[in-house]
């Protein structure tokens, strides 16, 4: 079946039909949605109906897969339902019911409305999250992306070269907090396993070579600057990134297979009524660097 | 057989006897190390005369294991030796002493001087485990100074200043620094520069620590004349005699050091004379969550 591509968005995204995702993709194929998202970076494949195998088969010829971590530090009756390698952004439990409302993860997961980049808490950067939609609420739950390379070219030359040699420091905790998780949910068992990290506010990106901005919420401090200061300019940047014309507001169908590249993007989780519908939503993550820095056993 | 402890020097670093290093290790054993490590932060495990497949399986009750990627990248992705060790010898593909204008002779020299293994990765290590196969009959010492005590005796001026530092570690700088001019566009794309904090505390002991070493380039928000100047400020002393316990090897010696609290350097040796085979296993901090990638 041939690839056939349509923007989505004046600046990136875009949805692709030919492909169908699973074990079985052909060198070509990989190449092809490599360039697609080096361009794009927001990639939208329709009427996956997928196993959890497939999805998780088709994630490795893109790069190392994660494990999800975080969740599972609240114990046992927050395990994952999933498989290994698969993470889980819906709002059901182990039972396959709707979570209750003082669910540890639930609380974890308010922090996912305000933009952000997938695991940008990580030290080994994320390349892609590819999120599954297997149920989707008949209203509201868009995911909202942010084009952040965009953000970074309409930026004044004299911020661009303020931000140069910039760092910030990244911790799960900042954005959990900031999304309206109880603080005193989060005890040094929880900080230990997920201290914070360090990455550079600009990057260029391999493959499109484009300079892009990793801010977002996980982003909370600016080493080397006084603390508001940091946090503001990392507000500001936020913002910049996410202005309505660097915006795709993305509208879920059941089957969707949305892939993006967490080094240029930001992207939000947008309400629905979700003690009363089912979201099921299933995202493998990959890694950029591989072997030599994820080879480790 | 209970586990016996002499301490090598006033302030860290200790000998470990009864326990045999072995691809099994029995969870009180595990304990004992774990525990050993936190308050010595150097452990040599004496007269261990183990395989490599020995090695590694002991290596895996501590943590994740590291592959070596930098130097198999830079020699056809040759090696000798089995995944996950690292080879620290001056010994080729062919058991021979490396000629003199070899690359890998060239790259090891920036070992010669203070650093934390791998600390240019993103993935924090935690302990290296040196291996003594063949050693020298005098010289190679390795010298290990205690980080955590290097932090204490900080002036709490000195303490203030450096707590929220964070600095850029860069794989090629420590190569540079060696000496070693040969780095290629290829191996500095895979090994971006990283950032880790210059203050760290290490779980277990909970001390705080300086983290720094040779692939440390800069201070993130300093100029690079500041940076250079408190990184050597700070080296110098970390570096001083009574922070420093110099290890003598006998062969069969496997010397563990916690990577996240000591630094180490290795010194000079007759290395065209004498041949020293020396294998490590390295083991990172974070698992499974981070390390879990496949």
């Amino acid at each position: 079946m041939a690839l056939t591509v349509n923007a989505l968005h004046p600046v990136f995204a875009a949805e692709a039909t030919g492909i169908k995702i699973g074990a079985n993709i052909s060198p070509e194929t990989v190449e092809e949605i490599e360039n697609l998202m080096a361009v794009y970076a927001v990639l939208v494949l329709r009427d996956q109906n997928c196993t959890d195998e497939e999805q998780v088969a088709f994630a490795k010829f893109f790069g190392p897969r994660e494990s999800p971590a975080g969740a599972t530090t609240y114990g046992p009756q927050n395990a994952n339902r999933l498989p290994m390698y698969m993470f889980d952004a819906g709002n059901i439990g182990l039972d396959g019911e709707i979570l209750p409302l003082d669910n540890a993860r639930r609380q974890m997961r308010l922090g996912d409305r305000l933009w952000h980049s997938d695991s940008s808490f990580n030290p080994l950067p994320t390349k892609w999250s590819m999120l599954s939609g297997r149920v989707i609420p008949p209203e509201g739950g868009n995911t909202d992306f942010a084009d952040a390379r965009a953000g970074y070219d309409s930026l004044p030359e004299s911020m661009k070269q303020k931000l140069e040699g910039l760092v910030a420091e990244h911790s799960i905790w900042h954005s959990r907090v900031k999304g309206g998780m109880p603080a005193e949910m989060i005890g040094t068992a929880q900080t230990n396993i997920l201290p914070p990290v360090y990455q550079p506010i600009v990057r260029t990106i391999p493959r499109s070579g484009r300079k892009s901005l990793m801010v977002g919420s996980h982003a909370g401090r600016i080493p080397g600057m006084p603390t508001d200061e940091g946090r503001k300019l990392l507000e500001e940047l936020t913002d910049h990134v996410t202005q309505p014309k660097h915006v795709y507001s993305h509208v879920w169908k059941q089957g969707d297979l949305v892939m993006w590249d967490n080094r240029c993007t930001l992207h939000r989780a947008t309400p629905f009524d979700d003690t009363k519908f089912k979201r099921d939503m299933r995202r493998t993550t990959c890694t950029e660097f591989a072997p030599s820095w994820a080879a480790v056993g | 057989m209970a586990f016996g402890v002499e301490e090598l020097h006033p302030i860290f670093a200790a000998r470990v006897t009864g326990l045999p290093v072995t691809a099994d290790v029995a969870p009180d054993a595990v304990e004992f190390l774990e525990d050993a490590m936190a308050k010595y932060a150097v452990v040599v495990l004496p007269a261990q005369f183990i395989d490599d497949q020995t090695q590694v399986e002991f290596a895996k009750f501590f943590g994740p294991r590291e592959t070596p990627a930098v130097a198999t990248s830079l020699f056809g992705n040759k090696t000798r030796l089995p995944k996950y060790l690292f080879d620290a010898s001056n010994v080729g593909m062919d058991g021979e002493i490396l000629p003199a204008d070899h690359p890998r002779r060239a790259i090891r020299k920036g070992d010669l001087n203070w650093h934390s293994d791998a600390s240019f990765n993103p993935v924090p290590t935690k302990w290296s485990m040196l291996h003594g196969r063949i050693v020298p009959p005098h010289g190679a010492n390795t010298e290990f100074c205690d980080m955590r005590a290097a932090y204490d005796a900080l002036s709490p001026a000195m303490k203030a200043k450096v707590d929220k530092m964070v600095a850029l570690h860069v794989w090629w700088h420590s190569r540079e620094k060696g000496g070693f001019d040969q780095v290629t566009e290829a191996q500095r794309q895979a090994n971006p520069p990283v950032y880790h904090p210059v203050v760290r505390t290490v779980a277990r002991s909970n001390r705080k620590a300086l983290y720094l070493g040779a692939p440390v380039k800069s201070i993130v928000g300093m100029s690079d004349a500041e940076s250079a100047e408190l990184i050597e400020e700070l080296t110098a002393h970390s570096t001083q005699a009574q922070f420093v316990y110099s290890h003598f090897w006998h062969a069969g010696d496997l010397v563990i050091w916690d990577n996240r609290c000591t630094m180490h350097r290795a010194t000079p040796f007759d290395d065209m004379l004498y041949k020293r085979d020396m294998r490590r296993t390295t083991v990172v901090e974070y698992a499974p969550n981070w390390a879990a990638v496949g």
